[in-house]
Order: structure tokens, then sequence, then C-alpha cells
């Protein structure tokens, strides 16, 4: 992932706004692509998908709230689906807050 | 001392002399031009502007020429000059009004760093300031001019001057600018206001500028504190309507329709963000301005009123 000092978020009403500093971009993230971010950035920021999801399981998909999304992503089907996880990472990917390793 | 006070012929005189320097908010601009419909909507518009002082510091020196060449006798241009450039390709010389606040704006706009600079008109009441950013033709211009003409006080139609170390709204009060069908909306609402000549077939269509009201003016030095964010659009087949918009959306938004974020980086970032948790953010979806102006001023009750937030 991209080096935590270069990754400014801040929460408001439970959507993340994240700036990226490298890229000078911005981005919104629902409350399941910010749980996964923060995931990242508060564990290894080397993470498997594995251990993605053991870091997610009980905090970010037993209560779905209904309004995970990323900024172009749309509401996985369900949490403990790692094809929505994908789905985010994939996104993630896409405005450079993750490389695949 | 305002423009308008300058005896007959003064007004020319610094025009086609060493400049007339006028504040504009917290700017200083110095204006050469020889171009007499300059001249006339300068005098006509500006007439309550403060004049500055004749040896004090200038922001932007500008200039709106004639172009040199031939062509200058066959079909009469304009040329806006800042700083010996020429930012801009010429126009037609009866659009030297309209070039000059063109002009003006990007000077504002690609100089005033010390800002952070969102595309949006700003009006203020009851010390809280009003924020509509919007891209060009949302209606956000036509809006914040029958606002200043309801009550409310004009900070900018165009730029929202944010001051970082406060997060206040720093006040620069010029012509309105209005396009196309919204001149002869606002010659209707409001009767009394002082307009420019219509310019016709501009790149932006026909254009014409309002003069600020008076009050507007004498209160440009007075900035205000964001308490209101309103994202408008003009649509002339859907109801009006103002819904509340999430502060996260709010901010992406903001970030998307300033000059220089990019600038100003992780700064810049702390400063919308705070600017949006101290707002009350919304949409507005308006088809005519007195809908509109009835849902923004019920944001904004008389001193001693509850104010509704989000």
């Amino acid at each position: 992932m991209a080096p935590a000092e270069t990754i400014l978020w801040r929460e408001l009403d439970g959507e993340l706004v994240v700036y990226l500093d490298e890229m000078g971009s911005t981005h919104l993230l629902g409350s399941f692509a910010g749980a996964i971010l923060l995931t990242f950035l508060q564990s290894a920021p080397s993470l498997t998908l594995a251990e993605l999801l053991d870091h997610l399981a009980p905090s970010a998909y037993d209560e779905p709230d209904g309004d995970d999304a990323t900024e172009n992503g749309g509401e996985p089907e369900s949490r403990h689906d790692p094809a929505a996880i994908l789905q985010v990472m994939a996104e993630f990917e896409r405005i450079g807050l993750v490389r695949r390793h | 001392m305002n423009l308008g006070d300058l005896p007959a012929g003064e007004l020319r005189s610094r025009l086609t002399g060493a400049g007339l320097r006028l504040q504009t908010g917290p700017l200083v601009v110095s204006i050469r031009s020889p171009i007499p419909a300059l001249h006339e909507s300068l005098g006509r518009l500006y007439a309550q502007y403060p004049l500055a002082a004749d040896n004090g510091f200038v922001d932007f020196e500008v200039e709106v020429g004639r172009p040199k060449g031939v062509r200058r006798w066959m079909r009469p241009q304009a040329v806006f000059e800042f700083d010996g450039h020429l930012p801009f390709k010429p126009l037609p010389a009866d659009q030297a009004f309209p070039m000059l606040e063109w002009g003006l704006n990007w000077c504002i706009s690609s100089h005033c760093h010390h800002y952070l600079m969102i595309h949006s008109a700003v009006v203020e009441r009851h010390g809280g300031a009003m924020l509509l950013p919007a891209p060009p033709g949302s209606g956000k211009s036509t809006l914040c001019a029958s606002l200043v003409h309801s009550g409310w006080r004009l900070l900018s139609d165009e730029l929202a001057l944010i001051d970082p170390r406060g997060g206040s709204v720093v006040p620069v009060p010029r012509p309105v600018s209005l396009k196309n069908a919204s001149i002869a909306i606002m010659q209707q609402f409001a009767p009394g206001a002082v307009f420019s000549r219509v310019v016709h077939d501009t790149t932006k269509g026909n254009v014409a500028h309002m003069q600020p009201p008076a009050n507007s003016l004498r209160r440009a030095g007075e900035t205000a504190q964001p308490r209101w964010l309103v994202f408008p659009r003009y649509d002339a087949g859907a109801s009006s309507r103002l819904e509340p918009l999430s502060r996260a959306r709010a901010l992406v938004q903001l970030i998307d329709n300033s000059f220089n974020f990019q600038v100003h980086g992780r700064a810049g970032f702390e400063t919308l963000y705070r600017l949006v948790q101290g707002s009350a953010c919304f949409s507005l979806n308006f088809r005519n301005l007195e809908e509109a102006l009835e849902l923004l001023d019920a944001l904004a009750p008389a001193p001693g009123a509850e104010l509704p937030l989000q």
C-alpha cells in the first residue's frame, strides 16, 4: 500500500475522505471500504487477503449498514464474501492506494 | 474617495495615463486602457469602489489595449495585458469590459495562492457565509445576483477566497457576471440595479455585468465564517428542492471546485475539512429564483431565531 504518511484521511458522518499526497487526489470511501483502509493503516501494510479477512471479521462486516461502497463501487452482496473485498481492493489499486505484490 | 467622485475627464485621464488604481476587497488593481467602451462601463459599474493611493502597493497592473498592426484599423480588437504578458487571444473591441473582468478573475485565480480559492459565489447574512460552489452553467451567478438583492451581502459571485489561517472567507465583491437569459431575468428582478450594456456574441454568449449593492462594497473589509455550503443547479424542468448533502460528499465536491487545492496540498485538505465540518451542507435544485430564495432564506432566519442545521 502507499506509505501511510502519504495518506491523509478524515471521517465525516461515517464516510471517509482520503487524500493521497503523492497523487494529489481525493477519494470518498463508504464505511466498508473505509474499514478496509483503516485495517491496512492500523495493521501491517502488506496484508494478504486471508489476513485482511481475519482482521475485518468482527468489526466491519457483522452489521451491514447499507452504505458501503467506494466512490465508484457498488454495495457488496455479502461482507463475508471475499469477492466484495477484492472489488474494493481493485478500486484501491486503481486510485493508487495499494499495489499488488 | 470613490471612483464616482472623480471630476469629469479624470477617469479617462487616469485610464489613458499612469493607471486607475482601484481597491477591490483586499486587492489593489491598476487599470489602463484607451478604449472608450471600457471607460463607460468601468465608470458605471465601479463608481462606488474606493480609489487606492497613488503611491501604494499594487497587486495587479493590467491594461486592456489595442493590438498593434494593420488589423486594428479594419476590425478593432482588444488585448488584455498583465505584467507585460498577453495571456489571452485578442477579442473584438466591444468586448473590452468583459475582457477586463475575465482577465481580473484570471489574475486572482492564478496568483493569489495565499488563499485557498474555490469556484464559488459567496454571500453572507447575520454573520454567516453561504458558499455556492458550482461549475459554469449551473445558475450560480444569477442565484447570487438575486440573493444580494434580497438581503444577503455579496462577498463574490465567482471566487471564494478562503484564508487558511482561520478559515474565513475574504470578500472580493466585483460586478456580477450575467449571461444570456439571466440578464433580462435580473433586470426584471432588480429593476433598480445598475447594469453594464449587453455585449453580444462573446464566447459565453451575451454578457452583462451588474453593480454590487453599495452595502456589499462598504463592508468589503469584513470577512465571514462559512456556515452553509450549498451546491446549486438550475433545472427548469424539476421542482425546486434543497436536500441535505453528506459532509464527506460536500468535501469532495468542494475540492473538485477548487482552483488551487493542489498548491495547498495537505494543509488545503485540512482547511476544507474544517470548513465542511463547521457548515451545514446541501444540494439545491431550482427552477426559478423565487423558490430558490425561499429555500435559502429559511436557512438564515433573523438573529435570535434558531438556525436550522442538518
